[in-house]
């Protein structure tokens, strides 16, 4: 799907997050380098769209999320949100903003607060936005409680979250985040707390809520398998930068950065043989993978490798793109 | 079965948690054998008892806990009946080892790992001078994938994977004939993950070590077992050849297990999903413990439990080898 920037249902322009690294007694010999969380990202979600975001821990991800539904100031770049600039929004048009692109946390069990009943979860962002009276919120809340699965409604409306299983507390979360009828939903690895068979129905109940109130989904997640499931394009970070990007199957069949192939190959049933010895980096590589590279060469250690298309809509950020995506190794 | 290549016996074992509401049988006559270098799996999702069974055989229940039932024999040597006494000193750590999943976190925060590891080491070599003891730990660093220079560092000093790397070392201190990896990767990133399970496994040649591996993850099973053994509501459904049973399952749990898993490759198909839950452990039916999640149920299925075969490949269900088992697993539900 080709997204024009007018019709995105959500978008990040050159969007960075710097922190501070913890200071330490080293830190007297000098600042050391930020650390680059978030490191000039672009991408768009249609309306409607199902993007995945895939990485490993610390590749960035979880914050990119959080930077769009604002729950992280930006270092730079731009947020926008169906065509408006949300980067700096603040009071009711922050909340238009939250109006519109809602978060659903890897962990249900953190994600909702022990005390309140189902009901109160879940018409929580209503009364928050003053939508609607107190019965017609909890019609709502009961509607929204079939819609995510969890009927007849009456028998989960007064229930506290302990008395629910962790698919079921998933459901009321996603049910919460649907309240304000979003346009976007971000979900940060909604189902790897989940048990295998209870997993499958929480990826579906995403995909029938896009479905019928097409809604776009930024699904994000560490795991490829889950994100070929639920999405047709995918975003692979590491260390902060994109690295790869097109569409799910070309980018899980035929891919074009060497570490987007070592994911895939350990998400197999079978043991690979081991790749090459990581080398320790005395300086920062050019290219953040370098150390980790079975295929780097001298010029990943000292040029930043750009994104580099190998097909329709399909690039990757290695001087070797061409060379990964028909399964060669390096030119030596 | 116990053949002469067999390393450990269980057979019919059986725990049970004390309950406000009475007893609950968590692991319900549970046998497996285990040979000498092997590497078994035990698969099943949260609450199937895979946890209790291995913390069963190392006779390390919490105090609500009770072995009710079954034999186990190591090398032909009964656990059970050893008083606890002989069990602690001559068999726990010594014989038969264990890596939790969150034992990464279990490091004692204010030393580093390496007086950890040497300490151990000490306890459990006599004689041993701590030059010795040194040494030793950092070969057993070297044969985890660590380096000996990071035996210096803190636990806070290194990343969750190499924590996890430094707790296997642990466990391998008294060289045991067998550690039980419970979830001892789960959490870890995709690709150090798959690292740490090329070292575990390369420890079944460089050392001879036998691995029971506990996890919720058919991949994780895969990858390091020949044979498997899948649990649902503390009883054994299946168990076979690990590639047998993935390609071929016999019992409609199984299938639908695989059926849920989304693939990186083939047709993109709707997922299984399975409707309810495990039923309640203090409250079990009459007769079969899936029959209520079960697409091929009938009434029979309701009215008797059904065993389980004894044979190396074998499922507890009445419809074992039924061809609706089979479509069930290619995602035909």
């Amino acid at each position: 799907m080709t997204v024009t920037p007018a019709a995105a249902a959500l978008e990040a322009v050159h969007l960075s997050k710097h922190f501070a690294p913890r200071s330490g007694l080293l830190s007297i010999f000098g600042a050391p380098a930020p650390v680059r969380a978030v490191d000039d990202v672009t991408m768009a979600l249609a309306p409607g769209e199902v993007v995945a975001l895939v990485g490993e821990s610390g590749s960035g991800k979880t914050t990119l999320g959080r930077l769009l539904v604002r729950l992280e100031q930006p270092t730079s770049g731009r947020i926008v949100a169906g065509g408006v600039d949300m980067t700096r929004v603040r009071g009711s048009a922050l909340k238009r903003l939250r109006r519109q692109v809602q978060l659903i946390f890897q962990n249900p069990y953190e994600s909702l607060d022990p005390r309140h009943s189902v009901a109160t979860a879940v018409t929580e962002p209503l009364r928050i936005h003053g939508i609607g009276s107190r019965s017609e919120r909890s019609a709502t809340a009961r509607e929204l409680l079939e819609a995510v699965g969890l009927a007849p409604a009456a028998a989960y409306l007064d229930r506290l979250p302990h008395e629910l299983s962790g698919g079921q507390r998933q459901r009321v979360a996603i049910a919460r985040a649907m309240a304000l009828r979003p346009s976007v939903l971000v979900a940060d690895e909604p189902v790897s707390m989940l048990d295998a068979s209870i997993r499958s129905s929480v990826l579906n109940l995403m995909l029938d809520l896009r479905e019928r109130f097409g809604i776009a989904i930024l699904f994000v997640s560490h795991d490829l398998a889950s994100a070929r499931y639920m999405s047709k394009r995918a975003l692979v970070m590491y260390r902060g930068q994109i690295v790869e990007e097109g569409p799910t199957d070309d980018v899980v069949a035929t891919p074009a950065h060497p570490y987007t192939r070592m994911l895939i190959a350990a998400s197999s049933r079978v043991l690979g043989p081991a790749p090459a010895v990581s080398r320790a980096a005395d300086r920062p590589p050019a290219c953040r993978f370098a150390p980790r590279c079975p295929l780097a060469q001298p010029v990943c250690w000292t040029d930043a490798p750009p994104m580099v298309a190998v097909a329709a809509g399909h690039a990757a950020r290695c001087h070797f793109a061409l060379d990964v995506l028909h399964g060669r190794g390096a030119p030596s | 079965m116990p053949d002469a290549g067999t390393l450990l016996q269980v057979s019919d074992f059986s725990v049970s948690y004390d309950s406000p509401r009475g007893p609950i049988r968590a692991v319900d006559e549970v046998s497996l054998s285990l040979p000498r270098g092997g590497a078994l799996g035990i698969v099943g999702e949260s609450g199937c008892g895979k946890s209790t069974l291995a913390f069963g055989l190392l006779r390390l229940l919490p105090e609500n806990g009770r072995i009710v039932g079954g034999r186990v024999e190591l090398a032909g040597v009964d656990l059970l009946g050893m008083p606890v006494e002989e069990f602690r000193t001559g068999v726990r750590w010594k014989r038969l080892a264990m890596v939790f999943q969150s034992a990464m976190n279990s490091l004692n925060p204010v030393m580093r790992v390496g007086t950890q590891l040497i300490d151990a080491c000490l306890l459990h070599g006599k004689g041993m001078t701590r030059t010795q003891a040194r040494e030793r730990a950092g070969e057993l660093f070297g044969l985890v994938g660590l380096t000996p220079s990071q035996l210096d560092l803190y636990p806070h000093e290194m990343s969750g994977g190499m924590r996890q790397r430094a707790v296997i070392a642990l466990s391998l201190v008294a060289r045991p004939d067998i550690v039980i990896a419970d979830e001892a990767t789960t959490g870890l990133d995709v690709l150090v993950q798959e690292q740490i399970l090329r070292e575990l496994n390369a420890l079944r040649s460089s050392v001879g070590l036998s691995l029971i591996v506990v996890s919720h993850d058919i991949d994780v099973i895969s990858k390091l077992c020949d044979e498997i053994l899948v649990m649902y509501a503390g009883r054994v459904v299946e168990t076979g050849r690990t590639a047998e049973v993935l390609a071929r399952p016999r019992h409609p749990y199984t299938a639908a297990l695989l059926a849920a898993l989304p693939r990186l490759s083939g047709p993109r198909r709707r997922l299984i999903t399975l409707p309810g839950t495990p039923p309640d452990l203090g409250a079990l039916p009459r007769g079969c413990r899936f029959a209520d999640r079960c697409p091929l149920v009938e009434q029979v299925c309701r009215e008797v439990e059904p065993e389980l075969p004894v044979r190396p490949a074998a499922a507890r269900c009445h419809f074992e080898g039924d061809p609706r088992i089979d479509a069930l697993a290619r995602g035909a539900a």
